[in-house]
């Protein structure tokens, strides 16, 4: 698909094969055009994803990797070609979502407080849907309600390490936790996880 | 290993960050049906994290219809540097000016001395201060680090703030006679 892309533009400095993310840092300092279509295709899942698990809403998330990817575009000159693009571009994408949950804080008072298993209810998209009887997607739909639920921080170490895969020292680097403490703070969550799943079930099960 | 390891050292061993097995888990997790359980507890939990946080087919639908891709560009082409209407207004405004500069240094002679002072004074003052607001925003623009449109703007807003120094000092030197004239009457 990435030769296919390029047909019609430049030639690809690697010929048969999609393009290094090296090489697609210099042909956008060049200005072009295809590369950086090619580079936001190539890592749009992970700057979208991450922006969505932070912010919750699907349309600030597209906005906000929108304005990274842009940002990063700026800042090319200044980024060192010979480290990863993906973590660079993970970190700035975390910096807007992090700004625009903390104007969103400045705006408005919080909701997710009080009862932990309401606000939990609310979030299962499934709840209202009377055809939603599949366990795993009720099961996945309410996990990714308590993960939405976290604390920011907490929530984004999950997403990190859950969604992006990365290691317990990209996590560090990515939020300034020192590393021997990623993974006590992980367990962390995953109890607050765990809590606020069991108090959903006890819910559910209150209702029922 | 002879206790239970704690949860800390299940979760990171499972997540490939204690390094090396620590000694005696492996034989420990052989043998303790308990802690077997633990971990796959903790796998199975992690698993289901993965699936949860995965983006969904809506989102990635969603993300697909946006173009992220056609996004970027046009608002990469949208910032790209383009002429304020301010900077044309005064690049408009001193080019006018060196016009009529030049033509009255043409068509000045065939007009009467007094009318022709008068006019090549106003031309001077109008010019000079063109010229210093022109470089001075010039200098600004430049320690601020404003983008350039171009070499050739950059270059032809040189020439013409040259231009006009040049004419000044033209007229200072035709004003300089002028000026004597009318001191000796």
């Amino acid at each position: 698909m990435p030769a296919m892309a390029l047909a019609t533009h430049e030639v690809p400095m690697t010929i048969g094969d999609a393009p290094t993310d090296e090489e697609l840092v210099a042909r956008c300092r060049r200005d072009d055009p295809a590369a950086l279509a090619l580079l936001v295709e190539r890592y749009q899942r992970d700057v979208f994803g991450v922006c969505l698990r932070l912010t919750r809403d699907p349309d600030a998330a597209l906005e906000l990797a929108n304005t990274a990817f842009f940002k990063a575009y700026q800042s090319l000159d200044s980024f060192d070609a010979g480290r990863p693009l993906r973590p660079w571009l993970l970190r700035i994408a975390i910096n807007e979502a992090l700004n625009y949950l903390r104007r969103q804080r400045r705006e408005r008072e919080h909701t997710v407080q009080g009862d932990e298993g309401e606000s939990l209810a609310e979030r299962i998209p499934g709840r209202d849907d009377p055809a939603a009887t599949v366990v795993a997607a009720e099961r996945r739909a309410a996990v990714r309600a308590a993960v939405a639920a976290l604390p920011v921080h907490y929530r984004l170490l999950i997403t990190l390490r859950f969604f992006h895969e990365l290691s317990y020292a990209e996590i560090a680097e990515q939020t300034g936790v020192p590393i021997n403490t990623v993974g006590v703070q992980l367990m962390r969550a995953r109890h607050l996880l765990r809590r606020a799943l069991a108090n959903q079930e006890m819910t559910d099960d209150d209702s029922s | 290993m002879t206790t239970h390891p704690d949860e800390l050292l299940l979760t990171r061993w499972l997540d490939g960050e204690a390094g090396a097995a620590p000694p005696g888990l492996t034989d420990h997790l052989a043998t303790c049906d308990l802690c077997r359980e633990r971990l796959a507890r903790l796998a199975d939990e992690a698993a289901a994290l993965r699936s949860a946080l995965a983006l969904t087919p809506v989102e990635l639908i969603a993300l697909r219809r946006a173009d992220l891709p056609g996004c970027v560009a046009a608002a990469v082409a949208s910032a790209q540097p383009v002429a304020g209407p301010g900077r044309l207004h005064l690049v408009a405004l001193f080019s006018l000016s060196l016009a009529a500069g030049l033509a009255w240094a043409v068509a000045g002679p065939l007009v009467e001395p007094g009318l022709r002072w008068l006019g090549r004074l106003l031309d001077l003052t109008t010019l000079s201060l063109l010229v210093t607001v022109r470089a001075a925003v010039l200098m600004i623009e430049t320690v601020a680090g404003e983008p350039w449109l171009s070499l050739g703007l950059l270059a032809s807003e040189l020439l013409t703030i040259t231009a006009g120094l040049l004419l000044i000092g033209l007229w200072l030197q035709q004003l300089r006679p002028l000026t004597a004239a009318s001191g000796a009457r």
